[in-house]
């Protein structure tokens, strides 16, 4: 990997005295406080100074041929929010985001209601058929899609076997198995979300909703549905920041014309090694998920609130 | 079509074989391709074809016969081992600190070690390689392993969150209180009723690690490839059927893992990831 930084400059860490003094306070006053520090310095050291160098990364200049030098210039910025080429790929990132998202929702609302419903043998049989596709590594479930969905794959000799197609279909390397690959990595994470927060609701609400003369349907909408409404809400908002910033899945299941943000910023860095372009993409893709989380954070918070009422 | 006018009228409740019927569906969808692969690996022929030309476990001798693949696997061990050490360590002392008590800054601490895992793990691949480049750690197992821990860790962190929420917390000032030193009350008391969590936390934490992809692919040169790096090369460039029998081999890990932390920490547990 190139990239060279010419006269690097590397910020000078600035001891501030009046800080530490204040952070050894809160140290001395809450003694168990050390045992967060490993994971809090873990987090700061390997991910929060890494991002602030992205960020100035972001706003040096390409030389070319993966050297860059200190600048404080928009250019990539401008270049991925105007030019009608990326512009195209922002869209169709968002489109295919927002599809998956919808169809996670609508489809598995139903699963999640029927498996928190659901007891006994029955429910643990669920969650582990959840389970299983949660924790198998997801390029191995992607290999699985190659072997369905491609020209002598599962489907194509299934399809042409009973007649219905004279030709193999293709299937793959198009916008549906795109699709196809990021419902199957968001499906368990979404289930299991929506099913946790229905776990939470007192049944016996809905029991006196129809002892009220409240009809089947009203009943679930009034009582499960509406209190449900906060799991669909972070599912859905995960769902949309894991699709958007998923690299696998479309660089192995889509063909070179479904481009999205993140094709666009492994491109820039490892191929076309234009990394203050690239930072500036990761950047913007990194905020996007950020404020995402934090309407979603806000979001929990509330219902949280609702809820207590 | 009102629900409850269908249910007087016929004796079938049609948005309960509804419910059961969409709900096979999905869990066939997400099961689908494990279930394939699988299958496939024990394929006698030379392309991804279904239903295999016959069996045989001519994939399997391949894998263990390919200098290159092999190599491959002993990197992910090389790296998911010390990811679990780390992760474990960092993660189970971070949750027992934030279930222990609530305090001032509670949700910054949750942020903070959460964060990495909620963004897209391209970011994180992303800023490591920039930042290896910095500190002069890049192709290096080193900063492969950081990267998996920053990710492994929120798993961790979660999974020991949700087998604390049966441990009784006392149990520990009663130790204090009869004179045992914090370091002496960790090992004998809160250690030994938490060993369950920590073990499935160490076979979580190895799994993530074992299978993560979008961090490796940024972070390894060829010396330190790990296995789904590689498997992502050969579908990019020439499919090879020796993919489904690696595959497999990392279902069969994967299924292993959650038999065992099934057992230690139950089903529900594993679900709070």
């Amino acid at each position: 990997m190139t990239g060279d930084v010419k006269g690097a400059a590397v910020p000078a860490v600035n001891h501030h005295p009046a800080l530490i003094m204040r952070v050894k306070q809160i140290f001395a006053a809450h003694k168990f406080l050390w045992i967060f520090l490993p994971a809090v310095l873990m987090a700061l050291i390997f991910f929060f100074i890494p991002i602030f160098s992205l960020l100035r990364i972001s706003f040096y200049e390409n030389v070319g041929m993966g050297v860059y030098q200190p600048a404080m210039r928009l250019d990539g910025y401008i270049k991925f929010l105007t030019d009608p080429f990326y512009l195209r790929v922002i869209f169709f990132t968002l489109k295919i985001a927002v599809l998956v998202t919808s169809i996670s929702l609508v489809a598995g609302y139903p699963v999640a209601y029927y498996v928190a419903r659901a007891e006994g043998a029955k429910k643990i049989i669920c969650l582990l058929l959840i389970i299983v596709p949660l924790w198998t590594n997801l390029i191995v479930r992607i290999y699985g899609w190659f072997v369905i969905l491609g020209q002598k794959g599962m489907l194509n000799t299934l399809l042409l076997n009973i007649g219905f197609i004279d030709q193999p279909l293709s299937m793959i390397f198009q916008p549906l198995s795109v699709v196809i690959g990021l419902l199957d990595m968001v499906f368990p994470w979404v289930l299991l979300i929506m099913i946790s927060v229905m776990e939470g609701i007192d049944w016996s609400l809905i029991e006196a909703a129809r002892d009220l003369g409240a009809s089947r349907f009203q009943s679930f909408y009034e009582v499960t549905f509406k209190l449900s409404i906060p799991g669909v809400a972070v599912g859905g908002l995960f769902a949309f920041v894991w699709s958007m910033g998923e690299y696998a899945v479309p660089s192995l299941l889509g063909s070179s014309a479904q481009r999205t943000i993140s094709i666009e910023v492994a491109d820039q860095i490892l191929t076309v090694l234009n990394w203050p372009f690239g930072a500036s993409i990761a950047f913007t893709l990194f905020m996007i998920s950020v404020s995402v989380l934090f309407i979603s954070n806000r979001l929990t918070q509330k219902s949280a609130d609702y809820m207590l009422r | 079509m009102d629900p409850s006018s269908a249910e007087t009228r016929q004796r079938i409740d049609w948005p309960a074989v509804a419910l059961t019927v969409v709900t096979v569906c999905v869990l066939t969808f997400i099961l689908a391709p494990i279930a394939i692969t699988m299958l496939v690996s024990f394929n006698k022929g030379s392309y991804i074809v279904f239903p295999p030309e016959g069996l045989s476990l001519r994939w399997y001798k391949a894998f263990f016969d390919d200098y290159w693949w092999i190599m491959v696997f002993k990197n992910s061990l090389l790296i998911a081992l010390p990811t679990m050490a780390v992760s474990t360590t960092v993660g189970v002392l971070a949750a027992l600190g934030y279930m222990k008590r609530t305090f001032r800054g509670r949700n910054v601490i949750n942020l903070i070690i959460m964060m990495p895992f909620l963004v897209p793990g391209i970011i994180i691949g992303i800023c490591l390689l920039m930042f290896a480049h910095r500190i002069g750690l890049s192709n290096t197992y080193a900063i492969v392993i950081a990267g998996h821990s920053l990710w492994a860790t929120p798993t961790v962190f979660l999974l020991v969150q949700a087998v604390l929420s049966g441990y009784d917390f006392e149990i520990e000032d009663a130790a204090r209180d009869l004179g045992a030193g914090p370091i002496k009350t960790f090992f004998l008391i809160t250690l030994p009723c938490i060993r369950t969590g920590v073990l499935t936390a160490m076979i979580f934490s190895f799994i993530t690690s074992f299978g993560e992809f979008s961090i490796a692919l940024f972070l390894t040169a060829p010396a330190t490839m790990t296995l789904p790096v590689q498997i992502w090369n050969s579908l990019k460039y020439e499919v090879s059927p020796i993919v489904s029998a690696v595959s497999t081999i990392m279902i069969v890990i994967t299924l292993a893992a959650i038999a065992v932390g099934a057992k230690f920490a139950g089903v529900k547990t594993l679900s709070e990831r």
